[in-house]
Formats: C-alpha cells, sequence, structure tokens
C-alpha cells in the first residue's frame, strides 16, 4: 500500500519549454556534429583529387619545338654505307646540334651556346635517329620535325615557374628571349605527352613515363592472382564447407583474420628473409613481388570466400546430396558456381588492395631504377604505386607534375577494377 | 628450355592419361557407364593424377635438393685447391663460381682454374636436369602403369579423386598458418642476431637511436646507437595525433549515418567515405609531403611557430584522414548490431534521439567501439608510405607535434633500401623493429578482434 | 519431343502379389552430441506402400527420415546406433557409400528447394551424376519421363531451359519430386513436402504420391494428420524420440492402443 507519492514522483516531469527547448538544442547540435563530421571527411577527399588533378592533368600535355633537321650525310653516313648499324651509330647528337644553331640569334658564343641548348630535350637525337632509320631516303634533305622542349621550358610554358638571371629561377633571362623568339616564330605548340605512355622511368623528366611501371604491376599482379585465386578458393572451401569445428581450424581462423590486419610491411620483411634469403628470388622482380603480395591478400580473399560460401543456402546442398551427390560433387556443381560472383567480387577488391600496395615492395627492391619496359617476371621492374614514391621523391617540378599524373593513372586503375566489381555483384546478386 | 620441354612433356601425358583412363573405364564394362561404380570422368582423373602427382612431387623436391649438393661439390673442389678456404669465404667463392656460369661477359675474363670450375659446375648441372628429367619420365610411365591396371568397374575412383583433392584444399588452408609461422620465425631469427650485436636492453630502453653511424667500422653496434625509445616515441606521436583526427570525425559519421541519415543519403555517404579507405596510401604520403606538411609548417610561420617541414602533425593529419573510414564502418557496424529494442525503450520514456544515443546506444556498443579503435591504432602504427613520404628520419625524443620524428615503419624501411648486409646491424635492426612492430600489432588485434566478436554474440 | 515411352530398368522383384520388406529398422537411436534425439526405433516398411511419420514437432520423425538416406551423415556431431536393413543390407555398415544409397533412396525436403538452373539441368543432374545415360536422347527420354511421372509435362514441356526457381511453390515442389525420381531411386523419403504449399497445390502432391506408389516405396512425414489419413497405409507415431505406436493407417487413426496416440491424434498434445 502506498500512502503518500514520493515528492519528486508527485512534481511530475520537467516539461517546461525552457527544459524541452534545451534539450531539442542538444539534440540539433548532436545531429550538426555528425553531419560536419561527414562532411569535414568528404571534405578531405575533394582536396586530395582536386589537388591531385590539378597538379597533374598538365602532365599529359607536353611542349613541342619545330626544328629543321638538315640530315647532313657527312655527319650520319660519309662513307655511304647505308647499312642499319652504321645508320644506328651515327653521331645524331652532332647532326641535332648542328640544325640548332641554325636557331640561335647571330653572335652566340660556343660559351653562351649551352643555354641554348638546354631548351631543348637530349632526346631529339632519337627522334631523328627513327627518322632517319625509318626512312633512309631522307638523308641529304632537310626535314622539320618537333622536338620535345626541355623539361624547364616545358614548365615555364605551364606558368609553373620563370625566368631569372639571379639564380632563382632553373631558366635564365636568356633562354626566356630565345624561348619567346621561338613562340613568335610560330616554333612552339602544346602535344599530347605521348611519352608519358610510352616510357618506362628516366632521369630526365620529359623522357619518363609509366609503361614500364604499369608492365611491372600486371606482370607482378598476374602472378598474384594465380596464386591467391586457386589457393583461396580451395582455402575457403575447406574452412567452411568440410573442416570439422577443432581446435585446430579454431587456430586457423584466428590466424586468418589476425593475418588480414598485420601491417603489410611485415609482409616485406618476410618477403626479404624468406623469398629472398632462403629461396634465392631475384630481387626486386615481379615473381617475388606477386609471391609477397599474394600472401598479404590471401587472408582477404579467404574471408570474402567464406562469406560468399556461406551465403549459399543449405537447402541447395540438401537437395544436392539428396539425389546422390558426393559432398566435393555437391560444392563443385552447385555451390560453388553460386558463390562464384560474391568470390571474384572479393578477390577482384583483394586485387585492388594489392594494386595501391607499395611498402612490402619497397622492402624487397621493387624501388630499383629501371629505364626499360620489363618483359619477364624475373627481370627487375618496378610498379606504379613504387614509380609514384620514387618521382615524388625527385626536385624537379616537372616530376611533381608527372607524380600527380601516375597517381591519376592509378587511380584509374583502381576505379576500373571497383566498378567491375561494383557491377558484378550487381548482376548476380540474389536474395534467396 | 629443357625444363620447359619436360613440363610440357608431363603435361601432355596427364592429358593424355585423362583420357585413356575415360576410355579404359568405360572399356571394361562395354560402353554403358551405369555398371561402373565412379563416372569414367573420374577414372580419367584417376590416371592423370597418378601420371602427375609423383613426378611434380619428385621434381619439387630434387629441385629443392640439387642447388646445395652441387654447390657442396664445387665446394669440395674449391677446397681440394684451396685448403685453407672455409666458412663466408669458401660461400663467396661458390657463388663466384654460379655468377660466372650465368655472366657470359663476367666468364670471358675470368682465370683458367676458374674456367674449369664453371665448366664442372654446368657440367654438374646438365647431369642433374638429365637425371631429374629422365626419373620424372620413368614416374610418368610407372604411374600411368599402375593407374591403367587398377581401372576395373568396381573401383573407387571417386573416391580417391576427391581425397586428392581434399588434402590439396587442407594444403591450401595450410598456407595461412605458413605465412604466419614464416613471418615470426624470420623475424625472430634474424632479430637474435641483431641482438648478438646489440643487447634487447639496450634495444629496447635506449635513448639513442642513429643506426647509420654504427656503418663505420671502429663504432660497432654496441655503441648505444641502436636505443629505439625516440623511434617508439615518435611512432606513438604520430598515431596519437592521426587518432585525434580519426577518432571524433570517423565516430560522429558513423553515429550520423547509422542513426540519423536517410537511407539515400548513406547510399551515396558511406560510399565516398569508403573511397578515403580505398586510396593507395603512397597517394596520401604524395599528398602529405607535397601539400599538407607545406601548408602546416607555412600556417605555423604566420602564427610565429615554428613547425618542421616534416613535422608529425602533418603527418599524422593525413594519416588520420587514411583513418576515417576504419573507424567510420567498423563503429557503423557496431552501432546497427545494438538491438532496435533498446532504442524503443529509450525512446519510449520519452528520451531525445541524441540522448538514447548518448546514455543507451553508445554505452552498449562501448566494446565494440573500443574494439574498433584498436583496430585503427594498429592500422596507424604499421603504416608506412605516410611517413616514410612525410615524416622525418632523424630520430628525435619529442612530444612536440610541430616537430619531425620518425617511426618504426620508417625506420624500417630506411634500413632495408639500399644495399643489403645480412651481417650488419643496421640491416638487421630492421628485423628488430619488424618483431616489435609484428608483436604489438598482433597484440592489439587479438584483444580487438575478441573484443568485437564477444560484443557480437552477446547481440546474436 | 515426341511422344515417347520410356523404358529404364525394370525392378527386378515385382511385387503388388507378396508384399516384401523393403527396409527394417533395427534399435536406431540418434545422438547430437551428447543429445539422444531419438531412441531405440524398430519398424520394418513395406514395398509399395506409403508410411507416414507423424508426431509433435522434436519428437524425432525428420531425424529418423534423415537416418534412412543417411542425411545425418552431413551434420557434425551426429552419430546414428543400431542398423537399418534395406533388401538385407546395413546401409550404416562401413563398405555401403551413402552416395550410392542416396542414389536408390531419394529426398524430398519440406522447402521446394530446386537448383537455381533450369528446370531441364534439375532433372538431369542426377541421371548425370550417376552416369545413367549416354547419349542426349536418352537424357531427354529421361527428363520427360521423370516430369511426367511427377505430373509437371505438360505445365514446363515449353519452358524446360527457363530456370526452376521461377516455378510456383507447388510446381517447384513436383519439380523436386521429378529431380528425386529421375535417378530411380527404390525408396522415396518426403520430409513435410506440403508444409510450404497451398491447399490446391497440396491435392496435387497428395495425388501424385498416391500414383507414385506404385513404383516406389514411400516415407513421408507429416504435421497434417488428414494428410497422414489421405495418402498412407502405414503411420506411425513418434513422441519424444521414441517410435510410440505402428501400424495400418485405420487402425492407428480409430483403435490407437497407446493413450499418447489417441491424445495426439485428438488433438491433446503436439
Amino acid at each position: 500500500m502506498i500512502n503518500a507519492l514520493p515528492t519528486a514522483v508527485a512534481r511530475g516531469p520537467n516539461l517546461s519549454k525552457d527544459r524541452i527547448k534545451k534539450r531539442y538544442a542538444a539534440e540539433a547540435r548532436y545531429k550538426f556534429y555528425g553531419l560536419a563530421a561527414i562532411s569535414v571527411a568528404i571534405l578531405f577527399l575533394a582536396i586530395l583529387l582536386v589537388t591531385i588533378v590539378g597538379k597533374g592533368y598538365s602532365a599529359f600535355v607536353q611542349t613541342a619545338i619545330a626544328i629543321d633537321v638538315n640530315l647532313d650525310k657527312s655527319l650520319i653516313d660519309s662513307d655511304n654505307k647505308g647499312d642499319v648499324e652504321t645508320l644506328t651509330q651515327a653521331d645524331y647528337r652532332a647532326v641535332v646540334r648542328a640544325s640548332l644553331r641554325n636557331l640561335f640569334p647571330a653572335g652566340v658564343t660556343r660559351g653562351q651556346e649551352r643555354d641554348y641548348f638546354s631548351v631543348f630535350s637530349e632526346s631529339a637525337q632519337y627522334d631523328v635517329q627513327k627518322l632517319v632509320l625509318n626512312n633512309p631516303s631522307l638523308i641529304g634533305t632537310t626535314q622539320r620535325i618537333w622536338v620535345k622542349s626541355a623539361p624547364d621550358i616545358d614548365m615555364l610554358r605551364k606558368g609553373y615557374v620563370g625566368a631569372a638571371d639571379d639564380g632563382s629561377q632553373r631558366l635564365n633571362l636568356t633562354q626566356k628571349a630565345f624561348y619567346d623568339k621561338l613562340v613568335a616564330d610560330g616554333r612552339v605548340r602544346t602535344q599530347f605527352n605521348t611519352t608519358f605512355f610510352t616510357a618506362a622511368d628516366s632521369r630526365e623528366a620529359e623522357q619518363a613515363g609509366v609503361l614500364g611501371a604499369i608492365m611491372g604491376t600486371f606482370m607482378t599482379l598476374a602472378v598474384t592472382l594465380i596464386l591467391v585465386l586457386p589457393i583461396g578458393i580451395a582455402a575457403a572451401v575447406y574452412l567452411e564447407e568440410f573442416a570439422p569445428k577443432n581446435r585446430w581450424t579454431d587456430l586457423i581462423e584466428v590466424n586468418i583474420n589476425n593475418l588480414a590486419a598485420v601491417p603489410s610491411i611485415v609482409f616485406g620483411l618476410l618477403g626479404v628473409a624468406v623469398l629472398l634469403q632462403w629461396f634465392g628470388m631475384p630481387r626486386s622482380a615481379p615473381i617475388a613481388g606477386g609471391v609477397v603480395l599474394a600472401l598479404l591478400v590471401l587472408p582477404t580473399i579467404i574471408i570474402a570466400g567464406r562469406s560468399a560460401l556461406k551465403a549459399v543456402p543449405p537447402s541447395i546442398r540438401e537437395a544436392a546430396l539428396g539425389v546422390g551427390a558426393s559432398r566435393l560433387q555437391t560444392i563443385g556443381h552447385h555451390v560453388l558456381p553460386l558463390a562464384m560472383p560474391g568470390i571474384l567480387t572479393g578477390t577482384i577488391i583483394g586485387m585492388a588492395h594489392a594494386l595501391g600496395e607499395s611498402a612490402p615492395l619497397l622492402m624487397i627492391g621493387m624501388v630499383a631504377f629501371v629505364v626499360d619496359v620489363p618483359t619477364s617476371l624475373t627481370h627487375a621492374s618496378t610498379v606504379l604505386p613504387v614509380q609514384i614514391f620514387l618521382w615524388a621523391d625527385a626536385p624537379e617540378r616537372a616530376f611533381e607534375e608527372r607524380t600527380s599524373a601516375a597517381i591519376m593513372v592509378l587511380l584509374v586503375f583502381l576505379i576500373m577494377m571497383n566498378l567491375v566489381a561494383i557491377l558484378l555483384r550487381k548482376k548476380f546478386e540474389r536474395r534467396w | 628450355m629443357n625444363n620447359f620441354i619436360l613440363i610440357a612433356t608431363v603435361l601432355a601425358s596427364t592429358a593424355l592419361a585423362y583420357h585413356y583412363g575415360r576410355r579404359r573405364a568405360l572399356g571394361v564394362v562395354g560402353g554403358k557407364p551405369r555398371d561402373l561404380h565412379s563416372l569414367p570422368g573420374y577414372h580419367g582423373a584417376y590416371m592423370a593424377l597418378w601420371c602427375l602427382l609423383p613426378a611434380a612431387i619428385f621434381v619439387a623436391i630434387w629441385i629443392a635438393i640439387e642447388p646445395t649438393v652441387v654447390r657442396q661439390i664445387i665446394a669440395g673442389s674449391l677446397v681440394q685447391a684451396q685448403p685453407g678456404l672455409t666458412g663466408n669465404a669458401l660461400d663467396l667463392a661458390v657463388n663466384e663460381i654460379h655468377s660466372l656460369s650465368i655472366n657470359a661477359f663476367a666468364y670471358s675474363s675470368a682465370s683458367a682454374e676458374k674456367k674449369a670450375l664453371v665448366a664442372r659446375y654446368q657440367e654438374l648441372q646438365g647431369i642433374g636436369t638429365a637425371a631429374m628429367a629422365t626419373i620424372a619420365l620413368v614416374l610418368v610411365a610407372a604411374g600411368l602403369f599402375y593407374g591403367s591396371k587398377s581401372i576395373a568397374p568396381r573401383m573407387r575412383a571417386r573416391q580417391a579423386v576427391e581425397r586428392v583433392i581434399m588434402w590439396t584444399m587442407v594444403g591450401c588452408a595450410t598456407i595461412a598458418i605458413l605465412t604466419t609461422i614464416g613471418i615470426i620465425m624470420s623475424l625472430l631469427f634474424e632479430a637474435m642476431r641483431f641482438f648478438q650485436f646489440v643487447s634487447p636492453i639496450d634495444f629496447l630502453f635506449g635513448l639513442q637511436w642513429s643506426p647509420q653511424i654504427a656503418m663505420r667500422s671502429d663504432q660497432v653496434g654496441s655503441s648505444g646507437a641502436f636505443g629505439a625509445v625516440p623511434v617508439f616515441a615518435g611512432t606513438l606521436l604520430i598515431t596519437a595525433i592521426s587518432m585525434a583526427v580519426a577518432v571524433p570525425i570517423g565516430l560522429m559519421s558513423a553515429i550520423y549515418m547509422a542513426e540519423y541519415s536517410s537511407k539515400k543519403f548513406r547510399s551515396w555517404a558511406k560510399p565516398l567515405l569508403e573511397i578515403l579507405a580505398g586510396v593507395p596510401t603512397v597517394v596520401y604520403g604524395f599528398f602529405a609531403a607535397l601539400t599538407v606538411a607545406p601548408f602546416v609548417r607555412d600556417t605555423g610561420h604566420a602564427i610565429g611557430l615554428n613547425v618542421a617541414s616534416e613535422s608529425a602533425l602533418a603527418a599524422g593529419l593525413v594519416m588520420g584522414i587514411m583513418i576515417i573510414p576504419f573507424v567510420s564502418s567498423l563503429s557503423d557496424d557496431v552501432i546497427n548490431a545494438v538491438p532496435q529494442s533498446l532504442r524503443d525503450g529509450a525512446y519510449a520514456m520519452g528520451a531525445t534521439k541524441s540522448e538514447t544515443i548518448r546514455q543507451v546506444i553508445i554505452p552498449a556498443a562501448f566494446p565494440g567501439i573500443v574494439g574498433s579503435i584498436m583496430l585503427a591504432v594498429s592500422r596507424a602504427i604499421g603504416e608506412t608510405m605516410i611517413v616514410v613520404m612525410a615524416a622525418g628520419m632523424a630520430a628525435n625524443l619529442t612530444a612536440n607535434p610541430f616537430a619531425a620524428v620518425t617511426t618504426v615503419t620508417v625506420q624500417i624501411v630506411t634500413l632495408l633500401i639500399g644495399d643489403q648486409e645480412f651481417d650488419s646491424p643496421k640491416t638487421l635492426a630492421a628485423f628488430a623493429l619488424g618483431l616489435v612492430l609484428f608483436v604489438v600489432t598482433l597484440i592489439l588485434n587479438i584483444i580487438a578482434l575478441t573484443v568485437v566478436r564477444r560484443y557480437r554474440e552477446q547481440y546474436d | 519431343m515426341a511422344e515417347i515411352n520410356v523404358t529404364l530398368p525394370p525392378r527386378e522383384s515385382t511385387p503388388a502379389a507378396a508384399s516384401k520388406i523393403k527396409l527394417s529398422a533395427r534399435n536406431v537411436g540418434v545422438f547430437y552430441g551428447a543429445a539422444n534425439a531419438l531412441r531405440d526405433v524398430n519398424m520394418d516398411f513395406e514395398e509399395n506402400q506409403v508410411i507416414s511419420l507423424i508426431g509433435p514437432s522434436g519428437c524425432g520423425k525428420s531425424t529418423f527420415l534423415r537416418c534412412i538416406n543417411r542425411m545425418n551423415d552431413t551434420i557434425p556431431g551426429c552419430r546414428v546406433v543400431g542398423s537399418i536393413n534395406m533388401d538385407g543390407t546395413n546401409i550404416y555398415s562401413a563398405d555401403i557409400d551413402p552416395v550410392e544409397l542416396r542414389a536408390r533412396v531419394g529426398m524430398v525436403f519440406q522447402k521446394p528447394n530446386p537448383f537455381p538452373k533450369s528446370i531441364y539441368d534439375n532433372i538431369a543432374y542426377g541421371p548425370r551424376i550417376h552416369g545413367m545415360v549416354s547419349t542426349k536422347t536418352e537424357m531427354d527420354e529421361v527428363v520427360e519421363w521423370a516430369l511426367r511421372s511427377a505430373g509437371l509435362w505438360e505445365e514446363v514441356k515449353d519452358r524446360l531451359l527457363q530456370p526452376g526457381t521461377g516455378l510456383s511453390g507447388g510446381q517447384q515442389q513436383r519439380l523436386c519430386i521429378a529431380r528425386a525420381i529421375a535417378v530411380h531411386p527404390e525408396v522415396i523419403l518426403m520430409d513435410e513436402p506440403c508444409s510450404a504449399l497451398d491447399p490446391i497445390a497440396t491435392a496435387k502432391v497428395e495425388e501424385l504420391i498416391d500414383e507414385l506408389r506404385q513404383t516406389f516405396t514411400i516415407i513421408i512425414v507429416t504435421h497434417s494428420m488428414q494428410q497422414a489419413a489421405r495418402v498412407s497405409q502405414r503411420t506411425a507415431f513418434f513422441h519424444m524420440g521414441n517410435l510410440v505406436e505402428e501400424g495400418p493407417t485405420d487402425v492407428i487413426f480409430t483403435k490407437p492402443k497407446d493413450q499418447r496416440t489417441g491424445a495426439y491424434i485428438t488433438g491433446r498434445i503436439g
């Protein structure tokens, strides 16, 4: 029996306008904090992307200068042999220099020539060489060809740097004046930077490209995929469908989950100690990099594979067992095909992760400076993210631009892979 | 090339064995598969396995052993020629023969005795390869013979084939374990060698870190230059800064998305946040080094602070951005796992949404949130590229976020990039640091995963 | 597909005249870990009859059904004791392959579970893995025969290549029955085959069960007393892991010996 209400109860809840208003204000503030947090995160993403694109888009074009090359027979093939070796070995540097001198203002002394020559890329001689080798009959004629400018001129044209005589800029006023004259003569244009997509790394920014890194990436990821797909699927199937529940499988399970969270650099150390030292795999090679990345993404793929298998309803298994299929037939004929889209989606996401990974590859020496496009799994090569790391370290302004452009290429690959994964998921999504 | 022919031959025989097995199985029952215990395909696969497996296993073992044997023989001849040769010097000499055998240019300028040894080396290799190929082919033939003899209507070919597949799958599942063992063994082994130069006490508690000094021959590792405390402190500083960014932003984002946002908002905000997690870390590193660090430095200068151009703040800030999605997506899951009934209970008493979140949902989800933050910490400690590109190399023992500090991962990369000499403490120090990194992250992960799992089970 | 007469290997024994014991269970018990789900079941099944297993939920009737084609083998921690003889051979003896056994003892499940493949492939799967056919024509014949036997042919003959999951619930269940028939088993187990179906579909399936009795021995677990009464010749009542009583259906339903049976049938327990 309650005779009298406690005073607090008798007073009832405090529903005064003020208090309610305060509570709602707190509510609104809290909601605002949440929205602000998301906005900040997305703002960071936007800044990141805008910075990269803003810095990198200009690397896809390049300044070119028209020069009239006199393919002087006495310099190229004075003995009139005409064979490929002579034409290959000829001193095209001299040919180019002789032609460039014609462009210089009158009265340039030998000492001043250096400034003028350095307006042009050293690659001009290779362009001329290619021209001659493709068509030896041109020897003796004068040809107008477009050669790449030096990166400093490219930067000047793109407005990133200026020119000064006090040493604060890489270009001096003489070079600037010469460049202005070339522009006035209509000898300067901006062209698509094909070199960026057809060359490997180079010390000279205007001759550097990402093809070498892309090929290295492809070979490395090919090794990874070939290893990780069968092993990952087999392990996932065993653990999800066959493994008895005991301490051993518990251990494997805990181990896989933990392995997925081990820092990637530790896999690099594993690669150095086991793959390079014990197994004597070649340093810097896609085969070693591929194996390291395979070990790195294997746990992710096993986990994805298991959840895809788990999503296949048990009634399918019972149906197959009921008509007398063996357990392996049940898995092979019914469960695995149904889980395959999920497994593949997980694999693509894992491969995208591997594509962006660089730390373990630094460890096993894929930071090599490689000027050739790699052609085999044991050749020294680098991969796109490591190429980005290498270029980011280079002091020249022209490399900064190319680093951003290489990042854009990398991001395009990542976006494509993720799109494929999303489409795959959408197409085969199945509700049971 | 010879190996290629061998592999092609074995594979071709395997394919043939498959077809032969099928046809023979059908043959023994007069073309009526119903009378076979197993489908003809299984008989084919059974034959193919007998053809392939013994040879493949043999070749794998042979390839693993052969180089050692050949090296032993060459080492024997070397010792005969130069009785004093032992240990490392002997190893080096054998290595030289090996590199001469594959480098025609170096070979042309080698001495006559060496050329003879190279010839012997190549001869041994040739014998080895020929022997391997012969034995492998004999095994293929024997396997074929045995396989075809055992084909009979009641033969349980399916069971046999399935058993092989089963063991293959067990092997694949074990690879994950082997990886862990490989990591632990290699880190322990190399770290032990490091601790022969530097005592573990000095390493773990020393205050001076300058591994480059130890490269000079007159100054051995025990000079105290391998005290890792400044490195650990730098790691903690950068991790703390990144957590100060990631935890509030990530957690509030998760709360907003789980409790406030409309389905539509969530459907585009969540993927956007996940993009942050998908951006390669090298991109963040570039962003940190070229955009954020100069910005932080200039802002600092403008307000009169002395900020290093490789400040811990810049690296930590960018790392924090990278980690936001980890915190947010894990917390989001955790918050969503809180049963609706708890929310309903709070709303029914007249609590506002934010009161419900703060007083009911977060306390209920607390263990899970702690677990997800621990996972994020573990990721921050192990993150490499951002700090390699944006943090410093010099080990300063400081808590000042505007100073340059270095981290464990930076040191591992710096110590291992370039020439690796596996007997210098400089290189080996990387493995000791790696061991510490592995142990710390492993402990964090195990605790976090256990906490999160317990939490899930609680509401399942 | 032309009108065809399908001839599968005829049964070795032609029954009907003298009823023959197809299956006999002796002292069958099932343990899930330490829990004893079924105790000491002794029961005989005659050929070409429909036998109902009835009883309240959790009484062990489904567990017992799954013993007969060793589906319990697929559940970790499940142990079966005792023996079940089929044509005189213990199906639990070591040299019996559960896969072969399941080809002889087919099963239809509670919820229709067609494979997410075409109707044709659903039927063809069993014959294919058991190596029953060697040509496409033979397979076509088997598929048509199985679908006709399940009374589904007229409804699906024009869309054999469409997914089986697109059929209605009742059609799906008849497809599953056709799939079980296609391997021409000797016994068909049905685990509450109509529990997910509407009354009209149920009636069709019940009709089908009665027809199939000519060729197969059918053991059916059901929750519906009426269904047991309608389709089965014999009925067994299970309660709390025990076989309480077994006998001709009309006897069980009218003059049960055990009072628990009577209580269940009249709705007092269960």
